[in-house]
Protein backbone atom coordinates (compact mmCIF):
# COMPACT_ATOMS: atom_id res chain seq x y z
CA UNK A 1 0.00 0.00 0.00
CA UNK A 2 2.80 2.38 0.93
CA UNK A 3 4.50 1.69 -2.39
CA UNK A 4 1.27 2.32 -4.28
CA UNK A 5 0.84 5.70 -2.64
CA UNK A 6 4.44 6.47 -3.24
CA UNK A 7 4.17 5.59 -6.92
CA UNK A 8 1.26 8.01 -7.23
CA UNK A 9 3.31 10.71 -5.56
CA UNK A 10 6.08 10.12 -8.06
CA UNK A 11 3.78 10.24 -11.03
CA UNK A 12 2.28 13.52 -9.88
CA UNK A 13 5.63 15.13 -9.09
CA UNK A 14 7.54 17.32 -11.54
CA UNK A 15 10.88 16.16 -12.90
CA UNK A 16 12.16 12.94 -14.34
CA UNK A 17 12.80 9.63 -12.64
CA UNK A 18 15.26 6.96 -13.52
CA UNK A 19 14.49 3.31 -13.93
CA UNK A 20 15.11 1.20 -10.88
CA UNK A 21 18.13 -1.05 -10.78
CA UNK A 22 16.07 -4.07 -9.84
CA UNK A 23 12.44 -3.36 -10.60
CA UNK A 24 11.71 -1.77 -7.24
CA UNK A 25 11.12 1.92 -6.70
CA UNK A 26 12.54 4.34 -9.28
CA UNK A 27 15.85 6.02 -8.63
CA UNK A 28 15.69 9.73 -7.77
CA UNK A 29 16.86 12.30 -10.28
CA UNK A 30 17.66 15.97 -9.74
CA UNK A 31 16.05 18.83 -11.73
CA UNK A 32 17.59 20.16 -14.94
CA UNK A 33 18.34 23.52 -13.36
CA UNK A 34 18.74 24.78 -9.87
CA UNK A 35 19.13 28.52 -9.44
CA UNK A 36 21.71 29.56 -12.02
CA UNK A 37 23.17 26.05 -12.26
CA UNK A 38 22.42 23.81 -15.19
CA UNK A 39 22.72 20.05 -15.35
CA UNK A 40 25.48 19.00 -17.73
CA UNK A 41 23.64 15.82 -18.67
CA UNK A 42 20.31 14.40 -17.50
CA UNK A 43 21.76 10.92 -17.64
CA UNK A 44 23.80 10.21 -14.54
CA UNK A 45 27.19 8.67 -14.48
CA UNK A 46 26.21 5.25 -13.16
CA UNK A 47 28.76 3.77 -10.79
CA UNK A 48 28.71 0.14 -9.75
CA UNK A 49 30.50 -1.80 -7.04
CA UNK A 50 33.16 -2.53 -9.62
CA UNK A 51 33.59 0.94 -11.10
CA UNK A 52 33.50 2.81 -7.78
CA UNK A 53 37.23 2.24 -7.43
CA UNK A 54 37.95 4.09 -10.63
CA UNK A 55 35.47 6.81 -9.73
CA UNK A 56 37.15 7.39 -6.38
CA UNK A 57 40.73 7.15 -7.58
CA UNK A 58 41.09 3.61 -6.32
CA UNK A 59 39.17 4.11 -3.08
CA UNK A 60 35.66 2.77 -2.77
CA UNK A 61 35.85 0.47 0.21
CA UNK A 62 34.23 2.81 2.71
CA UNK A 63 31.02 2.52 0.68
CA UNK A 64 31.42 -1.14 -0.16
CA UNK A 65 31.85 -1.79 3.56
CA UNK A 66 28.12 -1.18 3.71
CA UNK A 67 25.53 -2.93 1.53
CA UNK A 68 26.11 -0.78 -1.58
CA UNK A 69 23.87 -1.20 -4.63
CA UNK A 70 24.94 1.63 -6.89
CA UNK A 71 25.78 5.30 -7.25
CA UNK A 72 24.44 7.92 -9.65
CA UNK A 73 26.45 11.09 -10.24
CA UNK A 74 25.32 14.33 -11.84
CA UNK A 75 27.20 17.57 -12.35
CA UNK A 76 25.87 21.10 -12.57
CA UNK A 77 27.78 24.02 -13.98
CA UNK A 78 27.57 27.77 -13.54
CA UNK A 79 30.49 30.05 -14.29
CA UNK A 80 33.47 28.52 -12.47
CA UNK A 81 31.54 26.63 -9.82
CA UNK A 82 30.61 23.00 -10.21
CA UNK A 83 28.03 21.27 -8.07
CA UNK A 84 28.35 17.50 -7.92
CA UNK A 85 25.40 15.38 -6.84
CA UNK A 86 26.02 11.82 -5.69
CA UNK A 87 23.13 9.49 -4.88
CA UNK A 88 24.22 6.27 -3.19
CA UNK A 89 21.69 3.46 -3.09
CA UNK A 90 22.18 1.07 -0.20
CA UNK A 91 20.37 -2.12 0.71
CA UNK A 92 18.86 -0.71 3.88
CA UNK A 93 18.11 2.56 5.66
CA UNK A 94 20.43 1.42 8.43
CA UNK A 95 23.34 1.30 6.04
CA UNK A 96 22.37 4.64 4.48
CA UNK A 97 22.60 6.09 7.98
CA UNK A 98 25.82 4.17 8.49
CA UNK A 99 27.49 5.91 5.57
CA UNK A 100 26.39 9.29 6.90
CA UNK A 101 27.61 8.34 10.36
CA UNK A 102 31.16 8.09 9.11
CA UNK A 103 31.08 11.79 9.91
CA UNK A 104 28.11 13.46 11.58
CA UNK A 105 29.86 16.78 12.15
CA UNK A 106 28.15 19.80 10.64
CA UNK A 107 25.05 21.94 10.58
CA UNK A 108 21.72 20.14 10.69
CA UNK A 109 19.81 21.69 7.81
CA UNK A 110 16.69 19.57 8.17
CA UNK A 111 16.92 17.76 4.87
CA UNK A 112 16.03 14.10 4.54
CA UNK A 113 15.89 11.99 7.66
CA UNK A 114 19.18 13.41 8.92
CA UNK A 115 21.55 15.89 7.34
CA UNK A 116 24.79 17.75 7.88
CA UNK A 117 26.10 20.71 5.92
CA UNK A 118 29.49 22.40 6.07
CA UNK A 119 31.29 24.65 3.62
CA UNK A 120 29.42 23.72 0.46
CA UNK A 121 29.00 20.03 1.24
CA UNK A 122 25.57 18.60 2.10
CA UNK A 123 25.31 14.99 3.23
CA UNK A 124 22.04 13.31 4.20
CA UNK A 125 20.15 10.05 4.21
CA UNK A 126 16.58 9.30 3.29
CA UNK A 127 15.22 5.77 3.18
CA UNK A 128 17.97 3.56 1.88
CA UNK A 129 19.65 6.41 0.03
CA UNK A 130 22.64 8.45 1.05
CA UNK A 131 23.28 11.72 -0.76
CA UNK A 132 26.40 13.81 -1.04
CA UNK A 133 26.09 17.19 -2.77
CA UNK A 134 29.20 19.35 -3.08
CA UNK A 135 29.64 22.87 -4.41
CA UNK A 136 33.31 23.32 -5.19
CA UNK A 137 33.12 26.91 -4.01
CA UNK A 138 30.73 27.96 -1.30
CA UNK A 139 28.87 31.20 -1.85
CA UNK A 140 25.43 32.21 -0.59
CA UNK A 141 24.09 31.25 -4.02
CA UNK A 142 25.80 27.87 -4.17
CA UNK A 143 24.72 27.07 -0.62
CA UNK A 144 21.12 27.82 -1.54
CA UNK A 145 21.42 25.68 -4.66
CA UNK A 146 22.94 22.75 -2.78
CA UNK A 147 20.22 22.82 -0.15
CA UNK A 148 17.49 23.14 -2.76
CA UNK A 149 18.90 20.16 -4.64
CA UNK A 150 18.88 18.21 -1.42
CA UNK A 151 15.25 19.04 -0.76
CA UNK A 152 14.29 18.15 -4.33
CA UNK A 153 15.96 14.75 -4.09
CA UNK A 154 14.68 13.97 -0.60
CA UNK A 155 11.14 14.72 -1.76
CA UNK A 156 11.38 11.91 -4.30
CA UNK A 157 12.06 9.20 -1.74
CA UNK A 158 9.80 7.90 0.99
CA UNK A 159 11.11 8.34 4.49
CA UNK A 160 11.43 4.80 5.70
CA UNK A 161 13.44 2.99 8.25
CA UNK A 162 15.27 4.68 11.06
CA UNK A 163 18.60 4.75 12.78
CA UNK A 164 19.92 1.27 13.63
CA UNK A 165 18.40 -0.01 16.85
CA UNK A 166 21.81 -0.94 18.15
CA UNK A 167 22.47 2.77 18.66
CA UNK A 168 19.92 2.70 21.45
CA UNK A 169 22.33 0.57 23.45
CA UNK A 170 24.74 3.47 23.77
CA UNK A 171 24.18 5.14 27.15
CA UNK A 172 22.88 8.68 26.65
CA UNK A 173 24.64 10.48 29.50
CA UNK A 174 27.73 12.28 28.25
CA UNK A 175 27.41 10.97 24.68
CA UNK A 176 28.58 13.42 22.02
CA UNK A 177 25.89 13.11 19.37
CA UNK A 178 28.11 13.85 16.39
CA UNK A 179 30.63 11.20 17.44
CA UNK A 180 28.22 8.33 16.77
CA UNK A 181 29.19 5.76 14.14
CA UNK A 182 27.45 2.68 12.80
CA UNK A 183 29.40 0.15 10.76
CA UNK A 184 30.15 -3.50 10.17
CA UNK A 185 33.75 -4.18 9.21
CA UNK A 186 37.31 -3.88 10.42
CA UNK A 187 38.08 -1.46 7.59
CA UNK A 188 35.52 0.99 8.93
CA UNK A 189 36.67 0.59 12.51
CA UNK A 190 40.23 1.12 11.38
CA UNK A 191 39.22 4.35 9.64
CA UNK A 192 37.81 5.56 12.95
CA UNK A 193 40.14 4.15 15.58
CA UNK A 194 43.21 1.97 15.45
CA UNK A 195 43.25 -1.03 17.77
CA UNK A 196 45.42 -3.30 15.69
CA UNK A 197 46.48 -4.14 12.17
CA UNK A 198 44.85 -7.51 12.48
CA UNK A 199 41.07 -7.82 12.68
CA UNK A 200 41.26 -8.77 16.34
CA UNK A 201 37.57 -8.02 16.94
CA UNK A 202 36.58 -10.44 14.17
CA UNK A 203 34.39 -7.84 12.47
CA UNK A 204 32.64 -8.72 9.22
CA UNK A 205 29.57 -8.00 7.13
CA UNK A 206 27.71 -10.15 9.64
CA UNK A 207 28.52 -7.93 12.59
CA UNK A 208 26.86 -4.66 13.55
CA UNK A 209 28.83 -2.11 15.52
CA UNK A 210 28.20 1.29 17.06
CA UNK A 211 30.70 3.64 18.57
CA UNK A 212 30.51 6.96 20.40
CA UNK A 213 32.55 9.39 22.45
CA UNK A 214 31.72 10.41 25.99
CA UNK A 215 32.65 13.52 27.88
CA UNK A 216 31.81 13.42 31.54
CA UNK A 217 33.91 16.18 33.06
CA UNK A 218 36.70 16.00 33.66
CA UNK A 219 37.02 12.63 31.97
CA UNK A 220 36.40 11.28 28.50
CA UNK A 221 36.17 7.85 26.92
CA UNK A 222 34.85 6.06 23.87
CA UNK A 223 32.52 3.11 23.75
CA UNK A 224 32.21 0.40 21.11
CA UNK A 225 29.38 -2.12 21.05
CA UNK A 226 29.59 -5.01 18.63
CA UNK A 227 26.71 -7.35 17.95
CA UNK A 228 27.86 -10.73 16.67
CA UNK A 229 25.77 -13.39 14.91
CA UNK A 230 26.06 -15.66 17.94
CA UNK A 231 27.30 -15.89 21.48
CA UNK A 232 30.03 -18.24 20.31
CA UNK A 233 31.37 -15.76 17.76
CA UNK A 234 31.24 -12.96 20.32
CA UNK A 235 33.24 -15.07 22.74
CA UNK A 236 35.83 -15.89 20.10
CA UNK A 237 36.16 -12.18 19.32
CA UNK A 238 36.53 -11.28 23.00
CA UNK A 239 39.24 -13.89 23.43
CA UNK A 240 41.01 -12.68 20.31
CA UNK A 241 40.89 -9.05 21.43
CA UNK A 242 42.04 -9.89 24.94
CA UNK A 243 44.79 -12.16 23.70
CA UNK A 244 46.20 -9.75 21.17
CA UNK A 245 45.75 -6.40 22.82
CA UNK A 246 45.82 -7.12 26.53
CA UNK A 247 48.50 -9.81 26.63
CA UNK A 248 50.84 -9.55 29.60
CA UNK A 249 48.71 -6.93 31.29
CA UNK A 250 46.92 -7.23 34.59
CA UNK A 251 43.25 -7.65 33.71
CA UNK A 252 40.44 -7.63 36.24
CA UNK A 253 38.20 -10.71 36.15
CA UNK A 254 34.92 -10.93 34.27
CA UNK A 255 32.30 -9.65 33.84
CA UNK A 256 33.99 -6.24 33.63
CA UNK A 257 37.54 -6.77 32.44
CA UNK A 258 39.74 -3.71 32.83
CA UNK A 259 43.37 -3.22 31.94
CA UNK A 260 45.76 -0.31 31.83
CA UNK A 261 47.97 0.03 28.77
CA UNK A 262 51.58 1.17 28.87
CA UNK A 263 50.40 4.54 27.56
CA UNK A 264 48.36 5.04 30.72
CA UNK A 265 45.06 4.61 28.89
CA UNK A 266 42.46 2.20 30.23
CA UNK A 267 40.60 -0.38 28.19
CA UNK A 268 37.60 -2.30 29.43
CA UNK A 269 35.67 -5.27 28.07
CA UNK A 270 32.29 -6.73 28.76
CA UNK A 271 30.90 -9.78 27.05
CA UNK A 272 27.23 -10.59 27.30
CA UNK A 273 25.47 -12.96 24.95
CA UNK A 274 26.23 -11.97 21.40
CA UNK A 275 27.41 -8.52 22.43
CA UNK A 276 30.92 -7.38 23.13
CA UNK A 277 31.35 -3.92 24.64
CA UNK A 278 34.69 -2.13 24.69
CA UNK A 279 35.43 1.06 26.61
CA UNK A 280 38.64 2.75 25.51
CA UNK A 281 40.48 6.01 24.88
CA UNK A 282 40.24 6.96 28.52
CA UNK A 283 42.51 7.98 31.35
CA UNK A 284 39.84 7.00 33.83
CA UNK A 285 39.34 3.47 35.03
CA UNK A 286 36.18 4.57 36.78
CA UNK A 287 34.64 6.00 33.64
CA UNK A 288 35.45 2.87 31.64
CA UNK A 289 33.81 0.74 34.28
CA UNK A 290 30.83 3.04 34.58
CA UNK A 291 30.20 3.07 30.85
CA UNK A 292 30.54 -0.68 30.53
CA UNK A 293 28.00 -1.17 33.31
CA UNK A 294 25.65 1.44 31.84
CA UNK A 295 25.17 -0.45 28.57
CA UNK A 296 21.90 -2.32 28.69
CA UNK A 297 21.99 -5.48 26.64
CA UNK A 298 19.17 -7.90 25.97
CA UNK A 299 19.35 -11.25 27.64
CA UNK A 300 18.22 -12.86 24.43
CA UNK A 301 21.29 -11.84 22.49
CA UNK A 302 20.73 -11.17 18.81
CA UNK A 303 16.99 -10.71 19.04
CA UNK A 304 16.17 -7.01 18.92
CA UNK B 1 58.06 -7.57 6.03
CA UNK B 2 58.47 -9.59 9.16
CA UNK B 3 55.48 -9.14 11.43
CA UNK B 4 53.65 -5.93 10.74
CA UNK B 5 50.35 -7.78 10.91
CA UNK B 6 50.96 -8.28 14.59
CA UNK B 7 51.18 -4.56 15.30
CA UNK B 8 48.64 -3.36 17.81
CA UNK B 9 47.83 -0.04 19.35
CA UNK B 10 50.25 -0.80 22.17
CA UNK B 11 53.10 -1.34 19.72
CA UNK B 12 52.25 1.71 17.72
CA UNK B 13 52.14 3.95 20.75
CA UNK B 14 55.45 2.58 21.92
CA UNK B 15 56.76 3.02 18.35
CA UNK B 16 58.80 -0.10 18.76
CA UNK B 17 57.29 -2.82 16.61
CA UNK B 18 58.11 -1.19 13.33
CA UNK B 19 61.69 -0.76 14.38
CA UNK B 20 61.98 -4.51 14.24
CA UNK B 21 60.85 -4.79 10.67
CA UNK B 22 63.15 -6.42 8.19
CA UNK B 23 65.63 -4.56 6.04
CA UNK B 24 67.50 -5.00 2.81
CA UNK B 25 66.75 -2.75 -0.15
CA UNK B 26 67.94 0.38 -1.88
CA UNK B 27 68.55 3.77 -0.30
CA UNK B 28 68.44 6.73 -2.60
CA UNK B 29 70.78 9.69 -2.58
CA UNK B 30 69.26 12.63 -0.76
CA UNK B 31 69.92 16.25 -0.12
CA UNK B 32 71.32 16.37 3.35
CA UNK B 33 72.56 18.70 6.01
CA UNK B 34 75.34 16.84 7.69
CA UNK B 35 74.02 13.36 8.18
CA UNK B 36 70.42 14.55 8.24
CA UNK B 37 67.84 14.63 5.49
CA UNK B 38 66.98 18.20 4.62
CA UNK B 39 63.36 19.32 4.38
CA UNK B 40 62.50 22.88 3.39
CA UNK B 41 59.23 24.40 4.56
CA UNK B 42 58.44 27.59 2.69
CA UNK B 43 55.41 29.67 3.63
CA UNK B 44 54.03 33.01 2.49
CA UNK B 45 50.88 34.66 3.79
CA UNK B 46 50.23 36.17 0.34
CA UNK B 47 50.12 32.79 -1.40
CA UNK B 48 46.36 32.45 -0.97
CA UNK B 49 44.09 35.45 -0.78
CA UNK B 50 40.41 36.17 -0.52
CA UNK B 51 38.16 33.55 -2.04
CA UNK B 52 41.09 31.14 -2.05
CA UNK B 53 42.63 32.96 -5.01
CA UNK B 54 46.21 31.83 -5.49
CA UNK B 55 48.87 34.47 -6.11
CA UNK B 56 50.92 32.90 -8.90
CA UNK B 57 53.86 35.27 -8.50
CA UNK B 58 54.14 34.51 -4.79
CA UNK B 59 53.89 30.78 -5.42
CA UNK B 60 56.64 31.02 -8.04
CA UNK B 61 58.92 32.67 -5.49
CA UNK B 62 58.05 30.00 -2.93
CA UNK B 63 58.94 27.21 -5.35
CA UNK B 64 62.22 28.94 -6.10
CA UNK B 65 63.01 29.29 -2.39
CA UNK B 66 62.17 25.65 -1.85
CA UNK B 67 64.48 24.28 -4.53
CA UNK B 68 67.26 26.63 -3.49
CA UNK B 69 66.98 25.45 0.09
CA UNK B 70 66.90 21.78 -0.85
CA UNK B 71 69.88 21.95 -3.17
CA UNK B 72 71.92 24.56 -1.33
CA UNK B 73 72.21 26.62 -4.50
CA UNK B 74 71.95 30.38 -4.46
CA UNK B 75 69.78 30.70 -7.55
CA UNK B 76 66.67 28.85 -8.63
CA UNK B 77 68.15 28.21 -12.04
CA UNK B 78 71.20 26.53 -10.56
CA UNK B 79 68.98 24.59 -8.18
CA UNK B 80 66.85 23.16 -10.97
CA UNK B 81 69.97 22.28 -12.96
CA UNK B 82 71.16 20.31 -9.98
CA UNK B 83 67.90 18.39 -9.84
CA UNK B 84 67.18 17.92 -13.54
CA UNK B 85 69.45 17.32 -16.56
CA UNK B 86 68.67 18.74 -20.01
CA UNK B 87 68.27 15.27 -21.49
CA UNK B 88 65.78 14.14 -18.87
CA UNK B 89 62.24 13.16 -19.71
CA UNK B 90 60.35 14.62 -16.77
CA UNK B 91 57.08 13.44 -15.29
CA UNK B 92 55.09 15.61 -12.91
CA UNK B 93 53.04 13.58 -10.46
CA UNK B 94 50.29 15.74 -9.06
CA UNK B 95 47.25 15.10 -6.91
CA UNK B 96 43.71 15.38 -8.22
CA UNK B 97 41.66 14.48 -5.16
CA UNK B 98 40.71 16.20 -1.88
CA UNK B 99 43.42 18.87 -1.99
CA UNK B 100 44.40 18.98 -5.67
CA UNK B 101 47.81 20.29 -6.58
CA UNK B 102 47.41 23.94 -7.49
CA UNK B 103 47.99 24.81 -11.14
CA UNK B 104 50.19 27.70 -10.02
CA UNK B 105 52.57 25.28 -8.31
CA UNK B 106 52.71 23.05 -11.37
CA UNK B 107 53.36 26.07 -13.58
CA UNK B 108 56.24 27.24 -11.39
CA UNK B 109 57.78 23.78 -11.37
CA UNK B 110 57.41 23.45 -15.12
CA UNK B 111 59.08 26.79 -15.60
CA UNK B 112 61.97 25.71 -13.42
CA UNK B 113 62.44 22.48 -15.31
CA UNK B 114 62.45 24.37 -18.58
CA UNK B 115 65.08 26.66 -17.10
CA UNK B 116 67.18 23.57 -16.50
CA UNK B 117 67.18 23.03 -20.25
CA UNK B 118 64.38 20.51 -20.68
CA UNK B 119 62.11 21.36 -23.61
CA UNK B 120 58.38 21.56 -22.98
CA UNK B 121 57.65 18.46 -25.01
CA UNK B 122 59.68 16.39 -22.57
CA UNK B 123 57.73 17.55 -19.54
CA UNK B 124 54.37 15.97 -18.90
CA UNK B 125 51.81 15.25 -16.23
CA UNK B 126 51.90 11.50 -15.53
CA UNK B 127 49.56 10.90 -12.60
CA UNK B 128 47.50 7.77 -13.39
CA UNK B 129 49.52 7.32 -16.59
CA UNK B 130 51.75 4.42 -15.69
CA UNK B 131 53.13 3.89 -19.18
CA UNK B 132 54.06 7.54 -19.47
CA UNK B 133 55.72 7.47 -16.06
CA UNK B 134 57.70 4.43 -17.12
CA UNK B 135 59.13 6.42 -20.02
CA UNK B 136 60.34 9.21 -17.75
CA UNK B 137 63.89 9.47 -16.52
CA UNK B 138 62.99 11.93 -13.78
CA UNK B 139 59.90 12.46 -11.64
CA UNK B 140 58.85 15.44 -9.59
CA UNK B 141 56.21 14.41 -7.08
CA UNK B 142 53.84 17.26 -6.22
CA UNK B 143 51.16 15.84 -3.93
CA UNK B 144 48.58 17.78 -1.94
CA UNK B 145 48.81 17.74 1.85
CA UNK B 146 46.10 15.46 3.19
CA UNK B 147 44.96 12.61 5.36
CA UNK B 148 43.09 9.64 3.99
CA UNK B 149 40.69 7.37 5.83
CA UNK B 150 42.01 4.37 3.95
CA UNK B 151 45.75 4.96 4.30
CA UNK B 152 46.09 7.30 7.28
CA UNK B 153 48.15 9.92 5.55
CA UNK B 154 47.60 10.38 1.83
CA UNK B 155 50.35 12.75 0.85
CA UNK B 156 53.80 11.65 -0.37
CA UNK B 157 53.97 7.86 -0.31
CA UNK B 158 50.43 7.42 -1.57
CA UNK B 159 51.01 9.78 -4.48
CA UNK B 160 52.51 6.90 -6.49
CA UNK B 161 49.71 4.47 -5.70
CA UNK B 162 48.54 4.32 -9.32
CA UNK B 163 52.01 3.20 -10.39
CA UNK B 164 51.90 0.01 -8.37
CA UNK B 165 51.64 -3.40 -9.98
CA UNK B 166 48.66 -4.10 -7.74
CA UNK B 167 45.34 -2.21 -7.49
CA UNK B 168 45.23 0.81 -5.20
CA UNK B 169 42.95 -0.99 -2.79
CA UNK B 170 45.76 -3.42 -2.09
CA UNK B 171 47.32 -0.68 -0.01
CA UNK B 172 44.28 0.38 1.96
CA UNK B 173 43.48 -0.11 5.61
CA UNK B 174 46.27 -1.80 7.51
CA UNK B 175 47.98 -2.53 4.20
CA UNK B 176 49.01 1.11 3.97
CA UNK B 177 52.15 -0.21 5.61
CA UNK B 178 53.19 -1.46 2.16
CA UNK B 179 52.86 1.83 0.29
CA UNK B 180 56.63 2.26 0.25
CA UNK B 181 56.97 -0.87 -1.88
CA UNK B 182 55.53 1.03 -4.85
CA UNK B 183 58.49 3.38 -4.79
CA UNK B 184 60.73 0.40 -5.55
CA UNK B 185 58.78 -0.68 -8.62
CA UNK B 186 60.55 -0.21 -11.97
CA UNK B 187 58.12 2.48 -13.13
CA UNK B 188 59.35 4.91 -10.50
CA UNK B 189 62.34 3.43 -8.70
CA UNK B 190 65.19 5.87 -8.35
CA UNK B 191 63.54 8.49 -10.55
CA UNK B 192 62.23 10.93 -7.97
CA UNK B 193 64.40 14.02 -8.00
CA UNK B 194 62.21 16.15 -5.79
CA UNK B 195 59.18 15.83 -3.59
CA UNK B 196 57.34 19.12 -3.39
CA UNK B 197 54.24 18.91 -1.22
CA UNK B 198 51.64 21.49 -2.15
CA UNK B 199 50.63 22.59 1.33
CA UNK B 200 49.02 25.85 0.23
CA UNK B 201 45.90 24.11 1.48
CA UNK B 202 45.77 20.94 3.50
CA UNK B 203 43.17 18.44 4.67
CA UNK B 204 43.71 17.35 8.25
CA UNK B 205 40.96 14.73 8.28
CA UNK B 206 38.84 12.76 5.86
CA UNK B 207 39.46 11.33 2.44
CA UNK B 208 39.04 9.77 -0.06
CA UNK B 209 36.44 12.44 -0.78
CA UNK B 210 36.79 16.11 -0.11
CA UNK B 211 35.10 17.50 2.97
CA UNK B 212 35.49 21.28 3.12
CA UNK B 213 35.25 21.40 6.89
CA UNK B 214 38.64 19.74 7.20
CA UNK B 215 40.48 21.84 4.63
CA UNK B 216 42.56 24.78 5.79
CA UNK B 217 44.91 27.21 4.13
CA UNK B 218 48.42 26.58 5.34
CA UNK B 219 50.13 28.69 2.67
CA UNK B 220 53.11 26.38 2.52
CA UNK B 221 55.29 24.14 0.40
CA UNK B 222 57.30 21.22 1.79
CA UNK B 223 60.31 20.21 -0.28
CA UNK B 224 62.86 17.44 0.02
CA UNK B 225 64.67 14.83 -1.98
CA UNK B 226 63.90 12.40 0.83
CA UNK B 227 60.27 11.32 0.38
CA UNK B 228 60.01 9.83 3.85
CA UNK B 229 61.40 12.90 5.54
CA UNK B 230 58.95 15.05 3.56
CA UNK B 231 56.10 12.73 4.59
CA UNK B 232 57.24 12.83 8.20
CA UNK B 233 57.12 16.61 8.25
CA UNK B 234 53.76 16.59 6.46
CA UNK B 235 52.44 14.19 9.07
CA UNK B 236 53.73 16.32 11.94
CA UNK B 237 52.01 19.38 10.51
CA UNK B 238 48.75 17.48 10.10
CA UNK B 239 48.96 16.09 13.62
CA UNK B 240 49.65 19.54 15.02
CA UNK B 241 46.69 20.93 13.13
CA UNK B 242 44.45 18.16 14.46
CA UNK B 243 45.58 18.89 18.00
CA UNK B 244 44.99 22.61 17.50
CA UNK B 245 41.48 21.97 16.22
CA UNK B 246 40.46 19.43 18.84
CA UNK B 247 42.38 20.82 21.79
CA UNK B 248 43.90 17.42 22.49
CA UNK B 249 45.81 14.70 20.70
CA UNK B 250 43.74 13.45 17.77
CA UNK B 251 45.19 10.35 16.25
CA UNK B 252 44.84 9.45 12.62
CA UNK B 253 43.02 6.25 11.70
CA UNK B 254 44.04 4.01 10.14
CA UNK B 255 47.42 4.37 11.75
CA UNK B 256 49.85 5.69 9.11
CA UNK B 257 52.14 2.71 9.45
CA UNK B 258 53.46 3.43 5.97
CA UNK B 259 55.74 6.23 7.14
CA UNK B 260 57.90 4.21 9.51
CA UNK B 261 57.78 1.21 7.18
CA UNK B 262 59.03 3.32 4.26
CA UNK B 263 62.07 4.00 6.40
CA UNK B 264 62.67 0.72 8.21
CA UNK B 265 61.43 -1.73 5.62
CA UNK B 266 61.83 -0.08 2.25
CA UNK B 267 64.79 2.18 3.02
CA UNK B 268 63.33 5.10 1.12
CA UNK B 269 64.48 7.73 3.57
CA UNK B 270 64.20 8.66 7.19
CA UNK B 271 61.15 8.95 9.40
CA UNK B 272 63.22 9.76 12.47
CA UNK B 273 62.72 13.43 13.37
CA UNK B 274 66.18 13.43 14.92
CA UNK B 275 67.60 12.68 11.47
CA UNK B 276 65.68 15.40 9.67
CA UNK B 277 66.94 18.97 9.35
CA UNK B 278 63.90 21.20 8.87
CA UNK B 279 64.62 24.54 7.27
CA UNK B 280 61.66 26.87 7.69
CA UNK B 281 61.55 29.89 5.40
CA UNK B 282 59.10 32.76 5.41
CA UNK B 283 55.81 33.25 7.19
CA UNK B 284 55.82 31.85 10.73
CA UNK B 285 52.26 32.43 11.89
CA UNK B 286 50.43 29.17 12.60
CA UNK B 287 53.39 27.21 11.26
CA UNK B 288 52.47 24.32 13.60
CA UNK B 289 55.99 22.92 13.60
CA UNK B 290 59.34 24.12 14.84
CA UNK B 291 62.59 23.89 12.92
Amino acid sequence: MRHTIWTLVLLLSPGAFLMARDGNLPRPAPPDTIGAWKLSSPEPQAITAESIFEYMNGAGELYLAYAFRGLDVWRYGHQDTTITVEAYEMDSPEDAFGVLSQDLGGENVGIGQESVYVGGLLRFWQGRWFFRILAETETPESRAAVLELGRALAAQIPAEGRRPKLLERLPREGLTSESIHYFHTHLCLNSLYFFAVENILQLSEQTNAVMGDYHLDPQSASLLIVQYPSTASATIARDSFRGKLLANLAVTPEPIELARLESGEWIGLRLEGCYLVVAFRSRSRDLCERLLKAVILTKRGAQQ
Amino acid sequence: MSDWRQVTRRDFVRDSALAALAAGSVRFSFAAEGDKSLVALVRDEKAIGAGNAVDAATVKKMVEEAVKAVTGESSASAAWKKLIKPDDVVGLVTTTAITPTHAEVVAAVTEGIKAAGVPADRIQEVQRKKDAAAQCTALISIPGLKTHRLTGIGTVLKNYITFGSQPARTFHGENNVKLGSIWLEPTVKGKTRLVLVDALAGAYEGGPQKDPKYVWNYNGLIASTDPVAAETIALKIIMAKRKAVKGEEWEISPAPLCVAAADKEYKLGTSDPAKIALKAIGWEKDILISA
